[in-house]
Order: C-alpha cells, then sequence, then structure tokens
C-alpha cells in the first residue's frame, strides 16, 4: 500500500462519512431549513474529497464542521463531529503535502496518533471508573440509547465491558505490527457496529473508519517488531 | 465543563475533544410533553421518541442521530436544573431551544400544553420529577 493510495483510501472513507451525514441531514423528517443547508455543505465537502481539487478547497469540510457546531449550538453528535474536525484539517493539510509532492507520513502519523488516543483515553476514563469495571456501566449507558435500554444481565455486561476495557486499552499496540493493526481494525470495526446495534450510533462508525488505513500505513512502514 | 456556561462558551471550543464516552451513567434525564385540557385526558409522551431498530441504520440513520442531539440536551437540562434558579432555568437557551423543538409537534389548534423533565435514578432505579410547566399558546 503506497501513500498515493492510502490517501485515496482515507479521501473515499471521509467522503462516505461527509455524504451520510449529509443525507441524514437532508432527509431529516424534522429538520429546519437550516439543517438541511448544512446537508448540502456536508454533501458538497464529500465531494470536494473525490474531486482533484487544491488543498484550499479542503478547507470547506473543516468549515463545515464548524458552521454545523455553530447553528445547531453544539456537535451534532459530540465525539463524532470532534474526531471528524480533527481529520478534517488532517486532510486539508494532506492535500497540500500532496500538491507539493511532499511525503504523506506526517498526516498518516497524524491520523493514526488521533485514533489512538480516542481509544485509549475512552478506556482509560472507563478504567477509573468503578461501574465499568463491574459492568454496571454497560447496561447504564443502553439508557442513553435510542431504541430503549437493555436488560440488566451482570455476567454478560461484565464480560463485554472487560473485553471493550481491553481492545480500548491496548488498541495503541497497533501501531507496532501490521498484523496486529489488522487484528485492531476488525476490533474497532465490530466494536462500532456493536454500538450502532446497540445505541444506534451509526456515525461513529463512518468517522473511525477514515483513520483506520493510516494505522495500517504507519503499522507497515514504522512497526518496530 | 459545567452546564451552566454551555451555551456561553465560544463555539470552535465545542470542538476541543473529550472522548470520555459514557464516563458518568448514574443517572438518565428524560423529556415528557403532553397536551393540557381540563375535559380530556392526554397521556405523557416522551421527547426525543424511541424508534425501532431496522438494518438500514447501519448506513442511514435520521431519526437516531435526532433523538441523540436532543437527548443530550435533557441531559444538559437536568444539569441547569440543578444549578439555576426556576426563572433562569426556564429562560436559558438551552430550555428555550427544547421548547421550541417540542412546540413542533403540538397541533396547532390545542392552546394548551405541558412539559416536565424527569430523573431516573439507575442504581436506585426510582423516577423522580426534577420541573413541570405547563404553557398557552
Amino acid at each position: 500500500m503506497n501513500d498515493f493510495f492510502t490517501f485515496q483510501i482515507t479521501l473515499f472513507f471521509a467522503c462516505l462519512c461527509f455524504l451520510q451525514t449529509g443525507f441524514e441531514f437532508i432527509f431529516e423528517l424534522h429538520s429546519q431549513r437550516k439543517v438541511q443547508f448544512l446537508g448540502g455543505l456536508y454533501i458538497t465537502s464529500a465531494l470536494i474529497f473525490l474531486s482533484p481539487l487544491s488543498y484550499i478547497f479542503f478547507i470547506i469540510p473543516i468549515l463545515t464542521i464548524t458552521s454545523s457546531t455553530y447553528l445547531l449550538k453544539k456537535p451534532y453528535n459530540g465525539g463524532s463531529d470532534q474526531l471528524l474536525f480533527y481529520v478534517s484539517f488532517g486532510l486539508f493539510i494532506g492535500r497540500y503535502l500532496e500538491d507539493h509532492q511532499f511525503s504523506l507520513s506526517p498526516i498518516f502519523l497524524f491520523l493514526s496518533f488521533l485514533i489512538c488516543l480516542t481509544y485509549f483515553y475512552a478506556g482509560w476514563v472507563k478504567f477509573r471508573s468503578s461501574s465499568w469495571q463491574n459492568g454496571r456501566a454497560f447496561w447504564q449507558s443502553s439508557y442513553l440509547s435510542c431504541y430503549g435500554p437493555l436488560s440488566p444481565k451482570t455476567s454478560s455486561s461484565k464480560i463485554i465491558t472487560q473485553l471493550i476495557l481491553v481492545f480500548e486499552l491496548l488498541f495503541p499496540l497497533s501501531l507496532f505490527h501490521p498484523f496486529l493493526a489488522i487484528i485492531f481494525i476488525i476490533g474497532g470495526m465490530s466494536f462500532h457496529l456493536g454500538n450502532i446495534y446497540l445505541l444506534g450510533l451509526n456515525r461513529f462508525f463512518w468517522t473511525w473508519v477514515i483513520c483506520y488505513p493510516s494505522l495500517l500505513w504507519i503499522a507497515k512502514n514504522y512497526h518496530i517488531f | 465543563m459545567s452546564a451552566k456556561n454551555y451555551f456561553k462558551i465560544p463555539f470552535f471550543r465545542l470542538l476541543f475533544p473529550s472522548w470520555g464516552f459514557f464516563d458518568t451513567t448514574s443517572g438518565v434525564a428524560s423529556l415528557e410533553w403532553q397536551l393540557a385540557s381540563a375535559n380530556q385526558p392526554h397521556t405523557w409522551q416522551s421527547f426525543p421518541q424511541k424508534i425501532q431498530r431496522k438494518w438500514f441504520h447501519y448506513f442511514f440513520n435520521p431519526k437516531g442521530n435526532f433523538f441523540h442531539y436532543w437527548n443530550h440536551h435533557c441531559q444538559l437540562l437536568f444539569h441547569l436544573s440543578q444549578t439555576l434558579s426556576p426563572e433562569e432555568f426556564q429562560n436559558s437557551e438551552a430550555f428555550q431551544r427544547i421548547k421550541s423543538e417540542v412546540l413542533r409537534k403540538v397541533p396547532h389548534h390545542c392552546s394548551h400544553w405541558k412539559i416536565r423533565l424527569s430523573y431516573l435514578d439507575l442504581d436506585a432505579q426510582k423516577t423522580t420529577t426534577i420541573f413541570e410547566t405547563s404553557f398557552e399558546n
């Protein structure tokens, strides 16, 4: 997987992520005019990622997310909007480096660092919480689900919580070997698909997937073992 | 970040990452509304409403994301209710935003309606009404 191909795959995933948000905004039944305007901005940003346009145009996706936060008074889906903002900034710099024929490795490193930080920090916060350690927080967090809460099953909640904790805390190890990267990417995708099933948080899947090609590239080219 | 200042801080600061997903889940706030007429009883309806799970939600789930957006507002409302006086609470931007969104669901011919904010303590499994008020269109 060379620099160019990895970056194009990353842009393709970013395009899918922005398209998904854009269409959700436009087709949202309760949407107001400003939400539909935001939907249009997201779709425009998605098309920019697929186009051969100069890096200057890559400011539009960054402005789209800031406009969304400004008009809706808060990020639409908290963490996924925050990561998408930083990813869009990374892709802006990435296109600049590509246009000027510099190495893209700083961008892959940046995106890999971001994704490792998100998983590790989320795991660290859970590790310090007693309700996460005993599994209670797993079914408690399901009360925030758009599908309704789960029934409390202490043993399975505890096992699932421990698996999530281990996965999140060990995720930075994926930087050290391509095989580990593939294992953790499969784990990450399963984790996010589970989140969609339980909580309906589909935007997290599409946002986090953008960083996976960079992680694989770093693991392949800078692996320690 | 305190709930009181949530809507006052510069918007770009909202993009600063926290990434402590679901770090505290000791209780959940929920908002309900009902039409209020003297001669006819009405049931409380939750806002935002929960949805049915569908296979295409992996790709397209606008109602689910709408739910998360407004549900987060409800959690903020609960925190505001703990720190502000009832007048300040009703004048807060978060309350006004959620009120105008609920108002969109109230039929035009209905002149009276109510809102109530409840808090479910997940450890004790006990629901408490935090705030209730009625409105006239």
